[in-house]
């Protein structure tokens, strides 16, 4: 899933490493998360989420906005 | 690999596991070398079971020192590498023994095993997972 996590953790000069302690995780698992290659769990995605202090839709871009707007 | 607390949880994990299943090895070993017209195949298999659930339960400590990727990747190994390896080995010992084999029994037996106890999980999962419905 698309996401600005790599933008968010450079603005706050964060290394990927100091990052994946903050979410105890390991730095490949946010290397993997940035590169769109993991979708994290819902828990982990709240959890980046909070730690920005920014929603989840505004961290991971949704790729099924407006793919039922007709469907209602 | 920095030193963090996250790593030290995992190889603490990893040193318990490893010795736990070295000596956990030791111990079965030693008890087949006593061999079953010493010691009845009950006792053995009595004292087979403790040990193996001791074995397993050793690696509890590594497995939540695991992330939520590293347990995917461990999942996905070992059902689909585990399952295609299983294969090439049924395909092995049918090819080097024959059906008629020791060599052929030990597999279905392991295989058998790992089906058995695939489905436990499979069924335990699905029992804990369950919600009522709306």
């Amino acid at each position: 899933m698309r996401n600005c996590l790599r933008d968010l953790r450079i603005a706050r000069s964060l290394s990927q490493g100091e990052l994946a302690d903050r979410m105890d995780v390991s730095r490949q698992t946010i290397n993997a998360i940035e590169a769109d290659k993991y979708d994290p769990s819902l828990p982990l995605a709240y959890k980046l989420g909070a730690y920005f202090q920014i929603p989840v839709e505004d961290l991971f871009f949704n790729p099924f906005n407006g793919e039922f707007v007709n469907s209602r | 690999m920095a030193f963090n607390r996250r790593n030290k949880r995992y190889l603490a994990g990893w040193g318990i596991m490893l010795l736990a299943g070295g000596g956990i090895g030791i111990a079965i070993r030693t008890l087949v070398d006593l061999g079953t017209d010493r010691v009845s195949p009950s006792v053995m298999i009595a004292f087979m079971v403790p040990l193996a659930a001791t074995a397993i339960a050793a690696c509890l400590p590594w497995w939540r020192a695991l992330d939520e990727m590293q347990k995917d990747a461990q999942l996905a190994g070992w059902y689909w590498g585990g399952t295609s390896g299983a294969i090439l080995g049924v395909a092995v010992a049918i090819v080097l023994g024959g059906v008629h084999s020791d060599l052929f029994r030990g597999v279905l037996l392991m295989g058998g095993s790992q089906l058995a106890c695939f489905v436990l999980c499979w069924i335990g999962w699905r029992v804990c997972h369950r919600a009522r419905a709306a």
